[in-house]
């Protein structure tokens, strides 16, 4: 009978898996504030919403951009 | 289906939807190791779950027919989907790790290649046809030139037509989006400067959207997707930059800008710091354009893969068949959500570079020399207006 080797955790991917998550959560967090704070100041002063408006999609963006990076740093280390 | 050829069968797609990570591949590969068995059948019911998933009717039979022998190794190392981090490094019969999902659906090229040659065909499980064809590098280069050619000419050949006086839908839309894009980047650039520059910034949010946009189109492939199409647009807009601004605001005004602007002998003493973390932003920027768009175009094409093959797998699970050409439209919401994004993603990089050139644009009005890391200053008198845009955008 073969002795069966056990098959060991790989801690990279876990860790990898986790920091995408903090990640996610970090950004969730950031684009929460980022488009309240864009709701408040549409409230006080609706006239210029579409200016918020702009300004609020590319803080966005530039928010997401990170979480992004991350997926790529995990895309590498899991699959490269 | 006979209990010979798993592919696709109940349980084997039973087992595609609860893949168990843990399981090193040699195990898995064993398993499948009599899906070897029968390679003609598994290479045509895979090969029947073809390109079209998009309901065109290709000559996706005669087609997938033909692509059924020969041996592909279909996960190179390369890939995006390769090994997980085991140390089995065998490519020779270990199938990758992404083996049952495609990676990305056909386009012309790798279409018109599998059906040219006959060695395209599914190996240990994996798909078979056109899905084994992988698309080499250069194909993202190809068409970009062909997106940007076709643009050029099919827009060459209609502007002809237009008229000042009595202008059209068309044309009335087409300025419309011009002249939203010129508005949004005076907001940016400033009145002064905004008729040298919205052409480079106005013909990148163009170009990008027309990439990113082809993605979803069937037979069409997103040379976005891809770093180093996204680093090619990055590094030209990092070069035009630089070119740019030194020709309009002269070296020194540049080079005192990167300084973090001192105004005193004190602000002096921190300009070679300054300056260094300047010199290492002015090339971080461009990469972190280049990540952006590639990393969101990228995500957003396996999003829509991911999508149209759960469509096509669900009718097969539920009902033991092979997959179907046409599966269910799973992904109608997903069409949408990238078509947002990609839109927003073609905007933030033009944006974000017609910011970078006004930053070193010399503003006479603006006497205030703001920090890099004072976001609170607001330009709300009409004398500021012109590069206030860039400021409070660039966060």
């Amino acid at each position: 009978m073969e002795q069966e080797v056990a098959n060991p955790v790989n801690w990279g991917l876990v860790a990898a898996a986790l920091s995408l998550g903090l990640a996610a959560f970090g950004s969730s967090s950031g684009l929460g504030r980022a488009v309240s704070s864009a709701l408040d100041a549409m409230a006080r002063q609706p006239e210029i919403s579409a200016k918020i408006q702009t300004a609020m999609i590319i803080g966005c963006a530039l928010i997401e951009a990170l979480t992004i990076y991350a997926l790529v740093a995990v895309l590498v280390v899991a699959f490269l | 289906m006979n209990s010979d050829s798993p592919t696709f069968s109940l349980s084997y797609a039973a087992k595609l939807l609860t893949d168990d990570l843990g399981r090193p591949y040699l195990e898995l590969a064993a398993e499948d190791g009599h899906a070897t068995d029968d390679h003609a059948t598994d290479a045509h019911a895979s090969g029947e779950h073809a390109s079209d998933a998009h309901a065109t009717d290709e000559h996706g039979a005669d087609a997938h027919a033909e692509g059924g022998h020969g041996a592909e190794a279909h996960g190179d190392g390369h890939d995006a989907h390769a090994h997980e981090g085991h140390g089995h490094d065998d490519h020779a019969h270990a199938p990758s790790k992404d083996y049952r999902f495609p990676q990305e659906f056909p386009n012309i090229y790798t279409l018109l290649k599998s059906y040219g040659e006959t060695h395209h065909h599914a190996h240990h499980g994996k798909l078979g046809g056109p899905f084994a064809v992988h698309p080499p590098v250069w194909l993202n280069g190809a068409f970009a030139l062909f997106y940007g050619l076709v643009f050029v000419i099919v827009i060459r050949r209609i502007v002809r037509f237009w008229s000042i006086e009595k202008p059209g839908r068309a044309q009335v839309a087409v300025e419309t989006l011009f002249g939203g894009l010129y508005d949004f980047f005076e907001g940016i650039l400033g009145k002064d400067y905004v008729r040298k520059f919205v052409p480079f910034a106005g013909s990148m949010w163009i170009f990008i959207l027309l990439c990113n946009l082809s993605g979803l189109v069937p037979l069409l492939k997103s040379p976005t997707a891809h770093f180093w199409t996204a680093a090619g647009l990055a590094g030209f807009t990092f070069i035009y930059v630089q070119i740019v601004t030194i020709r309009e605001s002269g070296p020194w005004h540049v080079f005192h800008h990167l300084c973090g602007s001192p105004d005193s002998a004190i602000a002096w003493v921190f300009a070679p710091l300054i300056f260094c973390l300047e010199l290492l932003g002015t090339f971080v920027k461009p990469l972190s354009l280049a990540l952006r768009l590639s990393g969101n175009i990228f995500g957003e094409d396996k999003l829509l893969v991911a999508f149209l093959t759960f469509g096509m797998l669900i009718p097969s699970i539920a009902f033991g068949t092979p997959t179907p050409l046409v599966g269910l439209p799973l992904h109608a919401p997903i069409i949408v959500l990238c078509v947002l994004f990609s839109t927003i993603q073609a905007t933030v990089f033009s944006l974000l570079s017609a910011v970078y050139i006004a930053l070193l644009l010399p503003h006479e009005h603006h006497h205030d020399e703001h920090g890099h890391d004072d976001h609170g200053h607001g330009h709300a008198d009409g004398a500021h207006h012109g590069p206030g845009g860039a400021h409070a955008a660039h966060a």
